[in-house]
């Protein structure tokens, strides 16, 4: 039966649009552009502007490249441009982006391409999911060229990553000139190529960064700001990266009237590029900092000292999650604080494939993951029991026995036992884009086993990366989940929740104090 | 990616698709601006209108015509909010007015998805198609907004 919410929802099948709307449509298009609100004009012409003082210096250059044929780079000052090359092939029109002689491939998004005479095939793509390791960089204030065979193009940059589509700002171009804007951050750079035979869109994710020499822009950091609050209270980190802020407690030192610490695990929720710096800020005298490298979820013994004296170090290349350990000094004390960082974007790992069933056969599922293990069993009619048995050498989540045993006969309806490695079903992945204001957040792996169906509420003790496994707790929430994947996790600590996440995409949905969905 | 090869002439009966789906498309538009008659209406037809020009490069034209609706409906929206003397289109009929006050307290896009899904009544893949997102996007959005519709509105269940 419908819940309030929805009845209200129904209340808009009675908004009708007003009559106007068909003679509007009669009309015609207003054009492809919507008239840009005063702050994106100006961005345009600040553009602009910033075109026409480079273009200055490339004045000889761009009057040697009108004389050519338009397929080639001139040098003389665009020779280390960064190069896009638009081709039509007889299958369909393709891009290519050459920076400093690295060449990366434009994702082809919308098309219509005339294939064969008069036969026209077109796809409308929705975009792909890129990731911070896509990015290709490019130096703001560097020149853009296109070269190739098409005979007209645009170019805009899109939020980074294209989900959602939003325009950010063109990118003018003077014939087969352009310039990288000066805007760091992170885009999606559109070209929108036109042939006789048809069009296509073809994206390339970029990151645009100061020009060489430039003082690094705080935007471009991870910064990290400790600050003694005038209270005399202990300071606390705040942690900046882009858009996204945190603030951490401390964790450990010595201070004024503080007698303990609490150590909830704290973590940062974006990953971090590699190679991008680290800034300190704040009123400490002084401030030292290490990176412990974290593998599966636990601190190794292997830590990255960072030299903090000039006020920045920059973070690893390598990606993999770390603990990012700060220590401040001020006159009144010290405090230490860490936090979990992620750099670079890592795949979860990928499930292991479904054992084949055969109707009244106990399948092969030795060696798979419980969850891959138990739809097998469901599959060929079999009610299932799980039992957690540590097994040395196992990784925990993998079925290690079946009773009876695979290749038994056995009549659907029947229970088949399950030993499973482990005291605890492991539950790996990482927690991504928690919509909270304030939450400890728990980086931890999974392996994708032991999907269940929400029937109700049930308690399975889990083994989390990084947090005690007696302490964990996975909820599988008791709600209708056809729109959300293959299930709602609810992962409790000591009867409180910390968050809710959707096991397919890992992203989560609600935490700790949101009051979003019961949580 | 699909490519499906068809015939250039062939067109879309676009009086039909506007009497079959153009209610839909104002109805989202009208949730997604919270109430916005002036930019619904010129969002479901500028959407409309650009999509007869553009008739034969365009195999899935619903789709498209929600992108385009979706994208002009927001530059309008950005555009509005820099204004600032903004005529207000927006007062909603008495039964309404819960709705949009309700409506007004989740994102755009979780509006968008709350509406594609329970009002215009498509499956999560087709929402994501006419938002131009991926669908696990819409998963999240929906979870969201349903949560915090349930919240604002009430969970009881009703006949």
């Amino acid at each position: 039966m419908p819940e309030r919410w929805e009845r209200e929802l129904e209340k808009l099948n009675d908004v009708d649009a007003p009559v106007s709307t068909r003679a509007r449509i009669a009309e015609g298009s207003h054009g492809e552009g919507v008239p840009p609100p005063p702050g994106r004009s100006q961005r345009v012409v600040a553009g602009v502007v910033a075109f026409a003082v480079f273009g200055g210096a490339l004045a000889f250059a761009l009057g040697a490249f009108r004389d050519g044929d338009g397929t080639t780079v001139v040098d003389q000052g665009l020779s280390d441009a960064v190069v896009v090359t638009l081709f039509a092939e007889r299958t369909g029109p393709t891009a290519t982006m050459n920076v400093d002689g690295e060449v990366a491939d434009g994702y082809g998004s919308s098309t219509c391409w005339e294939q064969e005479p008069g036969v026209v095939g077109c796809s409308d793509v929705v975009g792909p999911s890129f990731t911070v390791e896509d990015l290709i960089r490019l130096d703001a204030g560097r020149a853009l060229v296109i070269e190739g065979d098409a005979d007209r193009w645009t170019a805009e940059l899109a939020a980074f990553p294209i989900d959602d589509y939003e325009h950010v700002m063109d990118v003018p171009f003077e014939d087969r000139v352009g310039m990288v804007p000066d805007e760091p951050g992170r885009y999606v750079l559109v070209i929108s190529a036109t042939w006789s035979r048809g069009d296509r869109q073809f994206f390339f994710p970029v990151r645009i960064v100061p020009p060489r020499g430039s003082p690094t822009p705080a935007s471009d950091a991870l910064v990290a700001a400790l600050r003694a609050p005038e209270d005399g209270s202990m300071p606390g980190l705040t942690l900046s990266y882009g858009p996204r802020e945190r603030e951490y407690y401390a964790q450990g030192g010595a201070w004024p009237g503080v007698n303990g610490f609490t150590l909830p695990l704290f973590s940062f929720p974006d990953p971090l590029i590699p190679g991008d710096p680290l800034r300190i800020e704040g009123d400490a005298s002084s401030v030292e900092g290490e990176l412990v490298v974290v593998r599966d979820g636990s601190l190794s013994d292997e830590t990255i000292r960072l030299d903090l004296t000039e006020g920045v170090a920059d973070l690893p290349t390598e990606a993999g999650f770390y603990e990012l350990r700060l220590t401040g000094t001020w006159s009144r004390g010290t405090a230490a604080y860490f936090v979990r960082i992620q750099i670079g974007e890592l795949e979860p790992a990928e499930p292991s494939p479904l054992p084949s069933v055969e109707p009244g056969v106990v399948p092969e599922a030795i060696g798979v993951g419980e969850g891959d293990a138990i739809k097998a069993l469901a599959q060929a009619g079999y009610e299932v029991r799980s039992e957690y048995v540590p097994t040395e050498g196992v990784t925990a989540g993998i079925v290690v026995s079946l009773d009876p045993s695979p290749g038994t006969a056995l009549d659907p309806g029947s229970t088949v036992h399950l030993v499973v490695s482990g005291t605890t079903v492991a539950l790996d992945g990482y927690l991504t884009d928690l919509a909270c204001s304030a939450v400890d957040m728990m980086p931890f792996a999974h392996t994708g086993v032991a999907v269940l169906e929400p029937a109700g509420e049930s308690y399975i003790r889990v083994n989390v990366s990084g947090i005690q496994p007696s302490d964990a707790i996975v909820q599988v929430l008791a709600e209708p989940n056809d729109d959300v994947g293959r299930g709602i996790w609810n992962l409790e600590r000591t009867g409180q929740v910390l968050a809710v996440i959707d096991w397919e995409t890992l992203q989560g949905i609600a935490c700790r104090g949101s009051g979003v969905g019961g949580v | 990616m699909m490519h499906i090869v068809r015939e250039a002439s062939s067109g879309h009966d676009f009086d039909a698709l506007f009497r079959a789906e153009g209610q839909g498309v104002y109805r989202t538009m009208y949730a997604f601006t919270v109430g916005r008659r002036d930019i619904a209406e010129d969002a479901t037809a500028e959407a409309f209108a650009r999509a007869i020009a553009h008739a034969g490069t365009i195999r899935e034209p619903l789709r498209w015509i929600y992108r385009v609706a979706f994208r002009v409906a927001a530059d309008e929206l950005k555009r509005d909010r820099e204004v600032s003397a903004a005529v207000d289109g927006s007062v909603a009929p008495p039964e309404l007015v819960g709705l949009m006050d309700a409506l007004r307290q989740l994102s755009p896009n979780q509006r968008a998805a709350v509406v594609l899904r329970h009002v215009v009544d498509l499956d999560v893949h087709e929402v994501a198609h006419r938002m131009g997102v991926a669908t696990p996007t819409v998963r999240v959005h929906l979870h969201r907004a349903r949560g915090k519709l349930r919240e604002l509105l009430g969970d009881e269940e009703i006949d």
